[in-house]
């Protein structure tokens, strides 16, 4: 069953160009793809069609089974809870602790306090930060924000996961523990979606890729990811 | 750091939400807020003030209709009678025309208490105005004043004014029947007017404050609009955002209202105390006083104004999220 679909979508802001045209593809649940492609190919735009943050100027795409064109504001409010989004720059609420930053998506859940405050705590200890619960985010490091950007990510237990160049502020050691963690929060049933341009860092992974180019889009497998500006066809 | 935090967690029990009142977004902040507060707390300090003006006015021209309510006055013009140097007063004649009447209203009108009022007291009255002092003979001779006959009776038992006229003019046609009315209802219509004035400015005091509300909100959506953006994407609904809004403006303007409205009552307060405390005002002015529920009325403005203040911020901020997909 699929969790995402996209056809014959395309994307424009105002009355400029598309940005994105003709994009055609099907996500499965619990599947683990990579986005990649150029600069300035439209990896972010992709990213805000698939976090609910803009709706196409064309085609469909159909969410978790609802066609977000047709969904009501009720229900996109509904589908953008069982999404969990990592940003570049974390985007975490300076004057909120990492208890609150990581709590939000359980609060605007409506969940009960008593147990935001033990889920959050645990995954806060799980993710190393039990000892900086009250520390406001411009007092941590930047991997230790990321930690808490990933920690707010999933606490919801999302049905998918965007990152977007979640390594980008890491070592190399650091990034591969982090998608290890990403590919066990995959075992566990969640559908993730790493938009990334550290190559070095992918080709450990054998998930395949939305590949984006020209502002269309293919899925491809690892090996076919192209080399110095070109696509291997079979 | 990690000791430090540690530290702070064995101290004290931790505590999940950090910020006052439990927003998510930093609309704790002091910044930005100070200015919309102080044009609450002027602006509800105004308008109490216009509006107790306003009421004060109210009392006194309801004092003014009811004390008048039962009096009316009988007004028989000076009698005349011509003589070789000229027309002079005709003392005899004005005695039995005032006498006819008093016994006319003694007659069919016994629930009317009838008393002329002595001619001094007349003169009295017009005297600072023209400055006599000599004897009243010579007076009426020079100025050929009315007899004045008050009438007093209960507004439930009034007389019937057209048949009370007319045995009147019976009588004779220099007699006049005088209600106040004219003059009455000129005062009560300017004082009418002046105080719904106070209600209007009262209300464009009102709506300013309000759109300073709903202007503060505005800003402050624009100035927050990544993290509410962030909370959208989160899957934050209108109303969960909204809410944070309309409850930041509802106390900011609490918070100003009841200072505004303790300064302007006080006021009222103090002038009212020096009212009842001083001879020399109470000679010239009516007696300032609001009643208890007048009272109770203008201590409810917070509270108005705290609901208009949630309406306003929910919905400008409700406006301001359809923007979003």
């Amino acid at each position: 069953m699929s969790l995402m679909q996209f056809q014959n979508v395309g994307l424009r802001y105002g009355t400029g160009p598309e940005v994105l045209h003709d994009v055609n593809f099907k996500l499965e649940r619990g599947s683990f793809h990579f986005l990649t492609g150029p600069s300035g190919a439209g990896k972010t735009s992709m990213l805000r069609l698939m976090y609910l943050g803009r709706k196409p100027t064309r085609g469909i795409v159909e969410m978790m089974g609802h066609d977000i064109n047709k969904a009501s504001r009720e229900d996109l409010t509904g589908l953008r809870r069982n999404i969990g989004i990592v940003f570049q720059d974390f985007r975490l609420m300076p004057h909120l602790s990492a208890f609150d930053n990581v709590a939000l998506p359980l609060r605007i859940a409506g969940k009960d306090e008593r147990e935001i405050r033990n889920n959050v705590i645990e995954l806060l200890e799980w993710v190393g930060l039990g000892d900086y619960i009250r520390a406001k985010p411009p007092t941590l490091s930047g991997g230790q924000q990321q930690r808490i950007a990933i920690a707010r990510a999933v606490i919801n237990r999302p049905k998918l996961l965007l990152a977007d160049e979640p390594t980008g502020n890491l070592d190399d050691a650091l990034g591969y523990k982090l998608l290890h963690l990403f590919e066990e929060l995959n075992k566990l049933g969640t559908t993730i979606i790493i938009a990334s341009h550290n190559e070095m860092l992918m080709k450990h992974f054998d998930h395949k890729h939305i590949y984006l180019n020209n502002g269309t889009a293919r899925i491809l497998a690892p090996e076919d990811i192209p080399k110095f500006g070109k696509i291997r066809t079979a | 750091m990690s000791s430090q935090y540690n530290q702070q967690k064995r101290s004290k029990p931790f505590k999940p939400r950090n910020n006052r009142r439990g927003y998510d977004l930093p609309l704790h902040k002091k910044a930005g807020t100070a200015f919309v507060l102080w044009t609450i707390i002027l602006m509800s300090f105004l308008c109490c003030l216009t509006l107790a003006g306003s009421l004060f006015l109210s009392n006194i021209t309801a004092s003014w209709e009811d004390n008048l309510k039962g009096q009316m006055t009988i007004e028989i013009k000076a009698q005349m009678r011509e003589q070789e140097t000229g027309p002079s007063f005709d003392e005899q004649a004005q005695k039995a025309l005032n006498q006819t009447v008093l016994n006319l209203l003694a007659e069919n009108y016994p629930q009317v208490s009838a008393q002329k009022i002595d001619d001094l007291e007349v003169f009295a009255m017009i005297e600072p105005w023209l400055g006599l002092g000599e004897n009243t003979q010579s007076l009426q001779d020079k100025f050929p004043i009315p007899s004045l006959i008050a009438l007093d009776f209960t507004p439930d038992n009034a007389p019937d004014l057209d048949t009370l006229e007319a045995d009147l003019k019976a009588i004779s046609g220099d007699i006049y029947l005088d209600t106040h009315e004219q003059w009455l209802g000129d005062i009560v219509a300017l004082s009418h007017k002046i105080r719904n004035i106070g209600y209007l400015l009262a209300l464009l005091i009102g709506l300013t404050a309000i759109a300073a509300v709903a202007g503060a909100s505005r800003s402050r959506l624009t100035m927050h609009f990544a993290e509410i953006e962030l909370l959208h994407l989160m899957g934050a609904s209108d109303r969960y955002i909204s809410k944070q809004f309309a409850r930041h403006a509802t106390w900011m303007s609490l918070e100003g209202c009841v200072v505004g409205v303790v300064m302007a009552l006080s006021s009222v307060m103090l002038v009212q105390f020096l009212n009842d405390n001083s001879a020399n005002i109470d000679s010239f002015l009516p007696h300032f006083s609001l009643d208890w529920h007048q009272w109770f009325m203008l201590a409810l403005i917070p509270l108005v104004a705290g609901g208009i203040a949630y309406l306003t911020a929910d919905l400008s901020s409700r406006s301001f999220l359809k923007r979003l997909p």
